[in-house]
């Protein structure tokens, strides 16, 4: 008898443990989805922090050689707009 | 009216309805300045109230041969306007231009170049960006070339739009059933029996933002013309054979998504090759082709599928079983005993295949979309369409592939680990549309088309076997598509860095350029899908001065 309500006992504490083991799981999983989120915030900021970049050495470029600038956006569109 | 001898090569039409005068007098500036001679406008007033109209358009009609006006008795809103507009014209093109935009001074004669060097083409369109009343610009749109299965999500080709006279009267002009997206009806119509289409990538054209016009208020201005849009998708599907229906997005009314009304299921066979690998998937020991195996079978509607499953030999016997299990009647197993080549697997799933369509398919997906197979059929099963790929994002629900697009003649992955709901340059990664190649990870194909073509190659048994494949389909002119709204998990390590050898790089490059140089649906504005800072500054520094004042004596 004692050693029946022992076994069911153990038995309920396991399935506790599993549930709590599911439960942190499920936290683990949110967390990485909100660390992706950040991270694919931060991918997006990099992108346009480059593009920044480009802008400004090419706004350098154009303050101390124009003459190169013009001439490499003539080339590359044909000095037609768009 | 003038005879087929003199016929302009361009005719412009444009409706006026109650148009401000400032401007209408830009918008007929921005013809006169082109630089290209031979065409006419064709304005047709749809009987507008405001009394300044007629004044003006009494004005315009003698400042210029080329310009002829004429009026309506009654108010018949924008499809009768432009249809009386249209029987105006008679030029071997047609152009259309709303009242209140411009073109840009050279419009005309890129669109002339573009149309003489390509003779069979039945409809051009240009990039565009938008102008507001005091003339400033914003916003440029820089599209891809023709895309049909982007047409049918997105009214994306939209300003400047040039068609064939000859195939518009065919189709019968606009159509009264589509009011505010007739023009959308008009080119989905014309561009199904175009014998060409092409794109001019420059700015030719400057929508106007009022607060009355689509560009300015968005949803609000038209709320009609976004059903109507809907319709107009329907319509062509159904002229097209094509078994979708047409839904629009509860968040962006330019955006519509495409769902499977398949009547029949074909056969279609998932081949998944795999070597039993395990790892941790969220946080727990994962097989992953069990799990695979399972996400398909619990996730998946479509009823008629099998699922071949290629396992390096000898496979542990617990896992076979477990297979088995999962995949009861529909699995087939092929043992596959040579030296590792995804290529030579995925062809030897192939041939132990009975499918009509094959779903080449990675073992560490997980299916996320139940009606997956129906949208992969819903296009393969189209002649003229070679394979079909989806979005797929990584475990943290990152993006991990929207369609391949080229860069430097090599493939990449454009937005890689972006966020999931990232929309991408104009709505690229939520609308449908066509790229040169779709992932292996998750592929539809015709078996007939696969077996045509030799299967995957093995001169690629690692990397890019399936660019390699999808390229060899647009070689036999069929098109491949990237399908938004069929979503998968990729357990792709999101830590892994590009594995590709040089001599991979090299053998591909052999191969395929020229023909990658260029990504026919990227645009050579565009650099990893965002505008190149050169193009914003080219596209900033040669604005057109045109005149925004009316002449003297005209009130403001």
């Amino acid at each position: 008898m004692a050693e029946g309500a022992d076994r069911e006992l153990l038995l309920r504490e396991l399935e506790e443990r599993d549930a709590e083991i599911e439960r942190l799981r499920g936290l683990l999983v949110a967390k990485d989805v909100e660390l992706g989120e950040e991270t694919g915030r931060r991918l997006e900021l990099e992108s346009h922090a480059l593009r920044l970049i480009s802008f400004a050495r090419l706004g350098k470029l154009a303050v101390t050689r124009p003459g190169y600038v013009l001439r490499k956006l003539r080339e590359r569109w044909g000095g037609g707009r768009g | 009216m003038a005879g087929v001898a003199d016929a302009p090569r361009f005719s412009v039409i444009t409706p006026v309805y109650d148009t401000p005068v400032d401007v209408f007098w830009a918008m007929i500036g921005s013809v006169r300045a082109q630089s290209f001679g031979d065409w006419e406008l064709c304005l047709m007033d749809d009987c507008s109230p405001a009394p300044h109209v007629a004044a003006m358009l009494d004005e315009v009609g003698g400042l210029d041969p080329r310009i002829r006006v004429e009026r309506r008795t009654e108010n018949g809103g924008i499809v009768a306007a432009s249809n009386d507009a249209l029987a105006m014209a008679d030029g071997e093109f047609v152009a259309l231009l709303d009242h209140d935009d411009e073109l840009h001074p050279d419009a005309l004669l890129h669109m002339d170049a573009a149309l003489r060097e390509q003779p069979e083409a039945d409809y051009a369109y240009s990039d565009e960006d938008k102008i507001d009343r005091g003339g400033r610009h914003s916003g440029p749109f820089f599209k891809p070339d023709w895309s049909p299965e982007r047409m049918r999500t997105q009214m994306y080709s939209c300003h400047l739009s040039v068609f064939r006279r000859s195939l518009v009267e065919e189709v019968g002009g606009f159509d009264p059933e589509f009011e505010g997206s007739q023009d959308w009806d008009l080119v989905l119509k014309v561009t199904e029996r175009a014998r060409a289409v092409v794109h001019v990538p420059r700015v030719l054209y400057h929508w106007r933002t009022l607060e009355t016009s689509t560009a300015g208020a968005g949803v609000a201005a038209k709320p009609w013309a976004f059903e109507a849009g809907r319709r107009a998708i329907e319509a062509h599907c159904e002229r097209i054979g094509m078994r979708a229906r047409c839904e629009r997005d509860p968040d962006d009314a330019g955006v519509y998504h495409l769902r499977p009304a398949l009547s029949d299921e074909p056969l279609v066979s998932i081949v998944i090759p795999t070597a039993g690998q395990a790892r941790d998937v969220r946080y727990e020991p994962t097989v992953l082709v069990s799990h695979c195996l399972r996400s398909i079978v619990a996730t998946s509607t479509y009823e008629n599928y099998e699922l071949v499953v290629v396992v390096d030999s000898p496979a542990d016997p617990a896992l076979l079983e477990e297979l088995r299990e999962i995949g009861g009647e529909r699995l087939r197993l092929v043992d596959y005993e040579r030296p590792f080549s995804y290529s030579d697997k995925i062809n030897a799933g192939a041939a132990a295949a009975r499918g009509e369509h094959l779903l080449l398919l990675n073992d560490d997906i997980e299916v996320a979309t139940p009606d997956w197979i129906e949208r992969m059929v819903m296009y393969s099963e189209l002649e003229e369409i070679g394979a079909v790929g989806g979005r797929l994002v990584l475990e943290d629900g990152r993006l991990q592939h929207v369609g391949v697009r080229f860069q430097g003649g090599l493939p990449g992955h454009p937005y890689w680990g972006f966020r999931g709901n990232f929309r991408g340059y104009a709505n690229g990664v939520r609308v449908a549309q066509n790229c040169l190649a779709v992932t292996g990870a998750c592929l539809m194909t015709r078996r007939a088309l696969f077996e045509d073509v030799g299967g995957l190659s093995d001169d690629f048994p690692i990397n890019y076997n399936d660019v390699d494949y999808c390229l060899r389909l647009q070689r036999l002119g069929k098109r491949v598509v990237y399908d938004p709204d069929l979503a998968m998990i990729h357990f792709e390590s999101s830590s892994r860095s590009s594995a590709v050898e040089t001599w991979e790089k090299r053998l591909f490059e052999e191969r395929w350029l020229p023909l990658t140089a260029v990504d026919p649906y990227s645009n050579p504005h565009l650099r990893h899908e965002m505008p190149r800072i050169s193009s914003q500054l080219s596209w900033m520094r040669r604005r057109p001065r045109l005149r925004r004042r009316p002449p003297k004596g005209q009130p403001a």
